[in-house]
């Protein structure tokens, strides 16, 4: 372990390293998402204002701002740079470097998303999430349940491990495909939606709902918001954190196997 | 010396398949239904052995398939046929086995990790490749002296200049004590001073540890210096396989020489190069040849037939010469001669 930690380490304190050279383009994708934020607040006061019955798909006004604001917290803290990051190395052919030597990929990529997301929780989950809560005292007395944060804390790590997972395996399509950056774009929609960023997944028609909570993309946001917000009954919550559970294992295989194929594929083509 | 064979290399050949892009909208269109298949045989039916503790001079011109030869060395390319053998293991299959006993230097690209620091970068090498703590330092000690690391220790790879970045790829590929190394252009663009610091390193990791060295370079004082035995390709063929000094017999009177000239009209230095031969002592066409280019004039000729004053005479009465050096004859004109 300590070996390990020593191999690998430096790759995510180099992410780190590198944020502080780039923060001022983070801080502008940051103001698109909060900005984004406060459209989905403002339309979901306008509904509840509209509406006849003050709650909607069981959830309250200020419960719905409570999700708006712990889902796009979430999102922001598991995000990680590992697809753009292979896809770089394969265009390159700096994958090589990591192919002469005894030295494994995905830990090492691993270890770089850690260091995306020690940036995410210092630099924005934990300000924001302070500053949030510390308005719902204020305005509305909220303390927030120590239950809901542990599990949400075990919840929110699966999201990460699953996000790495896609992540990986998109930067991994680099290797098949010469134009990954659409593919990217397309997945980074498709998942704002079937993660449950947007609006929580029970919006959905129960037919597709009950396709989507099947989903690694449910794991990702939906389910640790709906935890820390409590709003799961004692079944939904070992149900979802067990589909999670069972889509990091599905993907670490999935990520394994698509791997050596891609190996197989550059050493017959040539870098 | 141990009579088992450190590099293997039976029939080996590679041949990559290209597409061909359409021109113009309608070609694009078309490609992307049929696409038009183009073989390229980068190596064809190579086969050599190499023993333990030997410098293998790999030379040949641009193209001729010697990165891709590495490269099937090192597991990151399988071949289309034939095999290769390396110690113990044929590399394409057991990659990550293999890595744990070469090193390898791509000259023209960094082998090392582009935004770590390159203190980092030697410990995380420590780590992977399991050197123990006395090795390590004795090494670090050693390469410090002779490549002076700790000029650029704290920088990432990224910002290093060309010299110090193949200084710390060659002590790179070198810290774990490997039993072969790979070195494609471990020279290409450095000063004569790095380069005689590298020559030196690599000689020495010969003599101490009996490392077995195939290198590529376009320099033949590297080869001079270095190697015993060379192996010379060419559009992927097998041209020569042998010792240094038949091929010094051969061509170790050719020499060159570089002027660079000024001049308005190239159409008129042209033609009076077209008298040097029938009026320099001892030219024939098949002993001597020039070429012109951008106002550098090169003349190849053989010292033992022609004079050397014959032909500086004549260029030098003829054209108005600004500087001029006279060479060993270059590994691509020896290529050409076969
Ligand atoms: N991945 C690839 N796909 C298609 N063709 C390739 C590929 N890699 C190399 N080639 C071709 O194979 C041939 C041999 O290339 P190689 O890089 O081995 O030459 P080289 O001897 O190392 O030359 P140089 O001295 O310029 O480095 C070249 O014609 C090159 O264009
Ligand atoms: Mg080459």
């Amino acid at each position: 372990m300590k070996k390990l930690l020593r191999t690998y380490l430096p790759f995510t304190k180099a992410v780190m390293q590198g944020f502080m050279a780039y923060r001022m383009n983070f801080y502008v994708y940051i103001l698109g998402e909060l900005f984004q934020t406060v459209v989905l607040i403002y339309i979901w006061f306008a509904i509840f204002s509209s509406a006849t019955s003050e709650v909607i798909q069981g959830f309250t006004f200020k419960q719905m701002v409570g999700y708006v604001v712990m889902s796009t917290l979430t999102s922001m803290l598991i995000g990680n740079e590992v697809h753009w990051d292979i896809s770089q190395d394969v265009k390159s052919g700096r994958i090589a470097t990591n192919l002469i030597k005894p030295v494994n990929y995905q830990l090492l990529k691993f270890f770089n998303c850690i260091g995306n997301i020690g940036i995410n929780l210092t630099f924005l989950f934990l300000p924001l999430w302070g500053g949030y809560t510390i308005f719902d005292f204020i305005s509305n007395g909220v303390i927030p349940n120590i239950t809901n944060g542990l599990l949400y804390l075990v919840s929110v790590s699966l999201s990460a491990l699953i996000l790495f997972y896609i992540n990986y395996l998109f930067g991994l399509a680099a290797f098949f495909i010469e134009y990954v950056f659409g593919f990217i774009f397309a997945k980074e929609a498709i998942l704002k939606l079937l993660s449950g960023q947007l609006i929580p997944l029970t919006f959905f028609p129960k037919g597709l709902f009950n396709v989507f909570k099947f989903l690694p993309f449910a794991g990702l946001v939906y389910t640790p918001t709906m935890i820390y917000l409590g709003k799961f009954s004692e079944e939904d919550l070992l149900f979802n954190l067990g589909v999670q559970a069972v889509w990091v294992l599905l993907l670490m295989a999935l990520t394994q196997l698509v791997w050596r194929k891609a190996i197989k594929r550059l050493t017959i083509l040539g870098g | 010396m141990n009579e088992k064979n450190m590099i293997e290399v039976h029939n080996l050949t590679k041949t990559f398949t290209a597409y061909k892009k359409g021109k113009g909208l309608a070609g694009t269109l078309k490609s992307l239904f049929k696409r038009e298949a183009i073989h390229i045989e980068a190596v064809k039916d190579i086969s050599f052995d190499i023993k333990p503790g030997e410098i293998i001079g790999y030379i040949g011109a641009n193209g001729a398939g010697k990165s891709t030869t590495i490269k099937m060395m090192t597991g990151i390319l399988n071949p289309t046929s034939g095999y290769v053998k390396v110690g113990d293991y044929i590399p394409y299959e057991k990659r990550q086995e293999n890595a744990k006993h070469i090193g390898v230097v791509f000259g023209q690209k960094t082998q090392l990790w582009w935004d770590l620091p390159v203190g980092e970068t030697f410990a995380i090498l420590k780590e992977i490749y399991q050197v123990p703590d006395d090795f390590y330092a004795s090494q670090m000690a050693y390469f410090d002296e002779i490549f002076e690391l700790s000029e650029f220790m704290g920088q990432t790879v990224r910002t290093l200049s060309l010299g110090q970045r193949m200084r710390a790829d060659l002590a790179a590929s070198m810290l774990h004590n490997p039993k072969v190394l790979f070195l494609d252009e471990p020279t290409i663009g450095l000063d004569v001073m790095v380069k005689e610091r590298i020559r030196k390193a690599i000689k020495d990791m010969n003599q101490r540890y009996g490392t077995t060295i195939l290198l590529t370079t376009h320099d033949m004082s590297d080869i001079e210096e270095l190697c015993h035995r060379i192996i010379i390709i060419d559009k992927g063929k097998l041209l020569y396989d042998g010792g240094i000094d038949t091929i010094r017999k051969e061509f170790g009177y050719e020499r060159k020489i570089v002027f660079d000239l000024r001049y308005d009209d190239a159409t008129l230095v042209e033609q009076t190069l077209e008298t040097l031969i029938p009026s320099v002592d001892g030219c024939q066409p098949d002993n001597t040849t020039y070429q012109l280019s951008e106002g550098q004039l090169t003349v190849n000729f053989n010292r033992n037939q022609v004079g050397v004053s014959g032909i500086m005479n004549f260029v030098l009465s003829h054209f108005n010469v600004l500087d001029f050096s006279v060479q060993d004859m270059d590994i691509e004109a020896i290529v050409k001669r076969f």
